[in-house]
């Protein structure tokens, strides 16, 4: 092996290894010549990140905002990133919620820099001068520091009956089949996950939470409102035509321009209430030819 | 038979809404505070004043008459007994500020209606209208 250059050498050991050895090695060196780039070129990013902390089991210590340093070039570009680096590396009694990490879940929603929204999928503001502030989600019952309470939230949720109520027996005694044309009314109404951060933006909801159901429980009663396939139409409308179930909303419209999915509570809530006025009727379901 | 079971399933899987007992399980306080009172047509009846006052204002100041200016009157006090009702519900709330307060608060603003309309009753009926009011405060 004397006369070989260091190349050579180094592409017969790599031939020598089994294959997923080989595959490892490749990342690696790969993952060295891009980390040696990034530290020739790239000074540490230093970003303040201001946490709302506090503890149920010293609840004589009142709320704050705990102050941590991330470097963002050893960090993911998303909050949640931000948030899981302190947790592990420096404070590992952070506590906050998180699941699937691409916005579908649901869980780590907070209130990020002043806005409700999910941290996995907001980025942080590579503006290093000003700091990260996130807080739970507003008016909630706090369990522990990014953590809500959300059992209302569910309570309400389960109160709407969010399943289909029929009693007609489809025709081929398996599944009720719905038109297209029916099907599409669902579309920007179906998506949403819950998050709550639509509700928790909501000053009514806010105020009022015990009697008004809040625009995240409001749409996704809607959604079941026009279903096509839901013959209790009447019985839903009529649980909710009191002063403040449906009618504490003032169309301040906090709900539409917070949701991380882009959805419209604000127009379903407003439909909700044409139909409960007499304004609009539910459409008769269009009929199936096969 | 295989029929028999499926629709059996169905059954049990989609119960009709008034029949479910699922409903107490669930809700607690959220639900069962809720008065029976329909407050759809009422908040039929504040769109329409509301739109109605966009016609309202230019009608009173165009055809000036009794008639235009009282139902001016009605309808700008009405919208603002409303509006402020609205505000006594959201920030006087009984648990923060007690029943008291509340009522206070209730009785104010329908005071206020009160010598809102009896306000502008004064100056449609002895003074020179409405219209002809909204009109002198412009040149203003």
């Amino acid at each position: 092996m004397a006369g070989l250059g260091i190349v050579e050498t180094s592409a017969i050991r790599l031939l020598r290894q089994p294959f997923t050895q080989q595959i490892k090695q490749i990342h690696i060196s790969t993952a060295l010549a891009a980390s040696d780039g990034a530290v020739v070129d790239k000074a540490p990013r230093i970003k303040t990140v201001q946490v709302y902390r506090w503890n149920p089991e010293t609840p004589e210590v009142k709320p704050k905002m705990q102050d941590y340093k991330v470097d963002l070039n050893s960090c993911g570009p998303m909050v949640l990133d931000v948030l899981i680096k302190i947790k592990n590396s420096e404070d590992s009694t952070l506590t906050f919620r998180r699941s699937c990490r691409e916005g579908i879940c649901g869980s780590c929603a907070m209130n990020i820099g002043g806005v409700n929204t999910l941290a996995c999928i907001s980025g942080v503001n590579a503006d290093l001068s000003k700091p990260l502030k996130i807080y739970p989600l507003p008016h909630m019952y706090v369990v522990k520091d990014l953590v809500p309470d959300m059992k209302l939230f569910y309570k309400q949720y389960a109160s709407i009956e969010p399943w289909l109520h029929t009693d007609v027996i489809p025709a081929n005694n398996k599944e009720h089949l719905q038109h297209t044309y029916d099907r599409e009314k669902l579309d920007g109404l179906y998506e949403c996950i819950l998050c709550a951060c639509c509700s928790t933006s909501c000053p009514s909801y806010w105020w009022n939470s015990e009697k008004y159901l809040g625009p995240a429980v409001l749409m996704q009663a809607y959604r079941w409102i026009i279903d096509s396939r839901d013959k209790a139409t009447a019985e839903r409308l009529d649980k909710m035509k009191d002063p403040f179930s449906v009618f504490r909303c003032h169309t301040i419209m906090n709900c539409t321009k917070t949701c991380p999915k882009g959805l419209n509570p604000g127009g379903a809530i407003a439909r909700i209430k044409s139909l409960l006025s007499g304004t609009s009727n539910k459409e008769e379901p269009k009929v199936i030819t096969q | 038979m295989q029929k028999n079971q499926m629709s059996c399933l169905h059954f049990t899987l989609t119960k009709p809404l008034l029949a479910a007992p699922m409903m107490a399980r669930f809700t607690g306080s959220a639900a069962a505070v809720k008065t029976g009172k329909n407050y759809a047509s009422h908040w039929r009846t504040e769109r329409i004043v509301s739109i109605a006052l966009m016609g309202l204002f230019p009608a009173s100041v165009l055809y000036s008459s009794q008639i235009v200016d009282t139902l001016l009157a009605g309808s700008i006090s009405l919208h603002v007994y409303w509006g402020l009702e609205a505000l006594v519900v959201d920030y006087l709330r009984v648990p923060v500020v007690g029943q008291l307060a509340n009522k206070a608060g209730h009785a104010a603003i329908t005071l206020l209606a009160i010598v809102t309309l009896a306000g502008f009753l004064q100056v449609i009926f002895v003074g020179d209208g409405l219209g002809n009011a909204i009109v002198t405060l412009w040149k203003l």
